[in-house]
């Protein structure tokens, strides 16, 4: 582990006997963890243990440095020894972190269709891996909705670890499988519901949102059209400017498309940003300014609307009645900026 | 870590017949595979324990040099276990989850995959009921392979765009071949990786197809959630449970990269619990698959009645979240989380007591 990080003196610490109080020490920190325990004085048989623990932390000791295989979890108190003599205590602080917020929720539209299936959290921070579903809820009423989600594993976290997709129980929502009859769907129009995160997830650095997340919806009927290209509407810029062009699907659209999407003036790959300022809404920001002529906005034919049908499939595909479908990778629609 | 006993695999999907080498560890580098993640686990030959990793999109294949027999190993039992676990990573036990574990065929020790929910995630190796440490894995012997590689179809039509994040779901090695499945994080798919290995580079990919019975339609959006590999008669399958558990089976032969494939299923499991694990055990010339399952107990379906059951499930499954197909019976196992083969008659178990106690079990074939 590097040692290049910076270096926090440690002062939350209390010493337990007389070898201690002579023992100086520093945690060393690498984005955001204590990665690593100094310790100043030369110590025989350097170990740590979590207070209150029968085993010791493993890791390993190289000139008076114990580097964990994990780093030490802020908030806990941890017990170093020389031997079995205990030398003094220490506990990362938890607090110096800041609270980690939802930043938005897709999608954003309080409206959403009975066959919904997925929503897209995205924080402040990187936030805790393997636990979420420990935390989400989906109410109707005051009631707790059953097996909403597929609990998946491992969870579908971005790679930076700040967005997370959530699977509505795609039991419930396909027509006639067993959790579809026997339960319902998941959601039922006409009914309004609360998704809510409680104030208890927590950061990777281990501070919780201190606040609850919710987010209140109304259901409408189930959407079972696919998306269709040819009914993306345009609003574009002039040539010349960096301003963004904004493209209007006619229905709510999954926000993973703001990833799928791509712009083409002929073979070259147009280099901006998307965002997703409405559930139908997708705009670019081109990185240059805009050229005259013919592009083209390719979008992966994977990409999905809120019910999860794409543009070549429905997710709820009857195969007995649909004609063979397209395998276009993608599908394309053509602008003009003068 | 799934059991391959007896198994003859050739996947003719994959993209190149790859010549089989007296070296497996050809290709193999001194250094730290710098391994975010710790998905799946799975043993091959030698002692080369393949890594899924989500993170970084990639398997690793791992030389533990973990390659002394033991000639008489020990019941595990382990009570405690994710306590004892937490407490050698220095954590408490609501920062850990244990994603998958592993044999080693050869020593028999259990390799666990552990992450903390910090981000971290470390391989702890036990040798017996007194003995676990966490494997180092800044400095090994090893080879990987990327998901997404250049002779990915999938890949080449992205141009640039940021590629999509595969989260591994399983892994099994079998007889030269890395198979993977994964979810992504944007569409809702189930696509089946091999890849030789050693390592090559090239991969096959195919996208599958299943039949719900309780459904009584052919659709595709299901991802594979357990698999193994299986010889039935002549054949060799790929033996896979979904999400919504039916157990599907596809004849390897069928699958060829690039398209779409209809796997037959063969039982449907009941709607109500998710397959998290399984395995194929031998008794007496017969071969048992062993499934465990989120909210059933441990299933053992004989694979025999696998075979010999004709055709696909056509019928809508008549009583609500029942069951159809091949038998199963249900064994005394209840809240098993993982299954691994631990030699010819005993296999492990890690199980949720009901006082909520975290143990590490074996059991034998007794119960085949």
């Amino acid at each position: 582990m590097a040692l290049k990080s910076i270096f926090f003196a440690c002062l939350l610490s209390f010493t337990l006997n007389g070898l201690a109080q002579e023992a100086g020490f520093s945690l060393i920190w690498e984005k955001g963890f204590a990665v690593a325990l100094r310790v100043d004085a030369s110590t025989a048989h350097l170990k740590v243990k979590l207070q209150g623990a029968e085993r010791g932390v493993a890791g390993k000791v190289s000139d008076n440095i114990f580097t964990p295989f994990v780093p030490f979890t802020n908030g806990l108190t941890y017990v170093v020894f020389s031997g079995t003599d205990s030398l003094f205590s220490f506990t990362p602080d938890l607090e110096v972190f800041e609270a980690p917020t939802v930043v938005s929720i897709f999608p954003l539209a309080e409206e959403l269709p009975e066959n919904l299936l997925k929503f897209y959290f995205v924080f402040s921070k990187p936030m805790e891996i393997g636990k979420v579903y420990n935390h989400l809820r989906l109410f109707q009423e005051d009631e707790e909705v059953q097996r909403a989600f597929i609990e998946l594993s491992p969870e579908l976290w971005n790679e930076t670890g700040d967005q997370l997709t959530v699977w509505i129980e795609p039991g419930r929502i396909k027509r006639d499988l067993g959790p579809n009859l026997k339960l319902g769907p998941v959601l039922e129009a006409g009914k309004t519901y609360r998704l809510v995160l409680d104030k208890d997830f927590r950061s990777r650095t281990g501070k919780t949102l201190e606040v609850e997340f919710e987010k209140r919806f109304t259901v409408v009927e189930r959407d079972e059209q696919i998306p269709k290209i040819g009914e993306v509407k345009f609003k574009l810029p002039g040539k010349n400017t960096s301003s963004s062009a904004s493209f209007l699907f006619h229905e709510p659209m999954d926000y993973a498309i703001s990833t799928m999407s791509e712009i083409y003036l002929g073979d070259e790959l147009i280099v901006g940003k998307w965002h997703m300022p409405q559930d139908d809404i997708l705009t670019f920001w081109p990185a240059k300014d805009w050229e005259d002529g013919e592009y083209s906005l390719e979008i992966s034919s994977r990409a999905e609307d809120l019910a999860g049908n794409n543009f070549i499939r429905p997710f709820d595909v009857d195969l007995t009645k649909t004609k063979e479908l397209s395998k276009h990778e993608s599908v394309s629609a053509k602008f003009e900026i003068r | 870590m799934k059991k391959k006993l007896s198994i003859t695999i050739v996947f003719i999907f994959l993209m190149t017949i790859v010549q089989a080498t007296d070296d497996l560890k050809e290709g193999f580098t001194m250094g730290n595979p710098e391994i975010e993640a710790i998905n799946a686990l799975d043993f091959g030959p030698e002692g080369i324990l393949f890594i899924g990793d989500s993170e970084k999109g990639k398997v690793i294949a791992v030389d533990t040099k973990d390659t002394k027999e033991r000639a008489e190993v020990e019941n595990f039992d382990i009570s405690g276990f994710d306590k004892k676990i937490a407490e050698m990573v220095g954590t408490t036990v609501d920062n850990i989850s244990i994603s998958d574990l592993a044999i080693n065929p050869i020593s028999k020790s259990i390799y666990v995959a552990v992450s903390h929910a910090n981000g971290t995630n470390v391989l702890v190796k036990i040798d017996d009921n007194e003995t676990m440490n966490v494997v180092d894995l800044n400095q090994v012997s090893y080879s990987d392979q990327s998901l997404e590689s250049v002779v990915d179809a999938e890949a080449e039509d992205r141009r640039g765009r940021p590629l999509r994040k595969w989260a591994i779901s399983d892994l099994n090695y079998a007889n030269g071949k890395v198979m993977v499945t994964g979810l992504s994080n944007k569409e809702f798919g189930s696509t089946f990786r091999a890849m030789p290995f050693p390592f090559n580079g090239e991969q096959g990919m195919s996208s599958l197809e299943i039949y719900h019975a309780a459904h009584g339609k052919y659709e595709t959006h299901s991802p594979i959630k357990a698999f193994t590999t299986a010889a039935m008669g002549d054949t060799d399958y790929i033996v896979a449970s979904y999400t919504c558990t039916p157990l599907v089976i596809f004849p390897e032969s069928d699958l060829v990269p690039g398209k779409h494939v209809k796997g037959r299923t063969v039982a449907e499991l009941g709607n109500w619990n998710t397959p998290l694990d399984m395995i194929v055990m031998e008794k007496e010339g017969s071969s048992y698959l062993l499934m465990a399952n989120s909210a059933r107990a441990v299933m053992k379906i004989k694979l025999e009645d696998v075979k010999n059951f004709n055709g696909s499930l056509t019928e809508r499954v008549k009583e609500r979240s029942g069951t159809a197909g091949v038998d199963f019976i249900a064994l005394p196992f209840v809240n098993v989380l993982q299954l691994d083969q631990l030699d010819e008659t005993r296999f492990v178990m890690l199980q949720r007591k009901s006082d909520g106690d975290l143990q590490l079990r074996t059991s034998n074939n007794r119960w085949l």
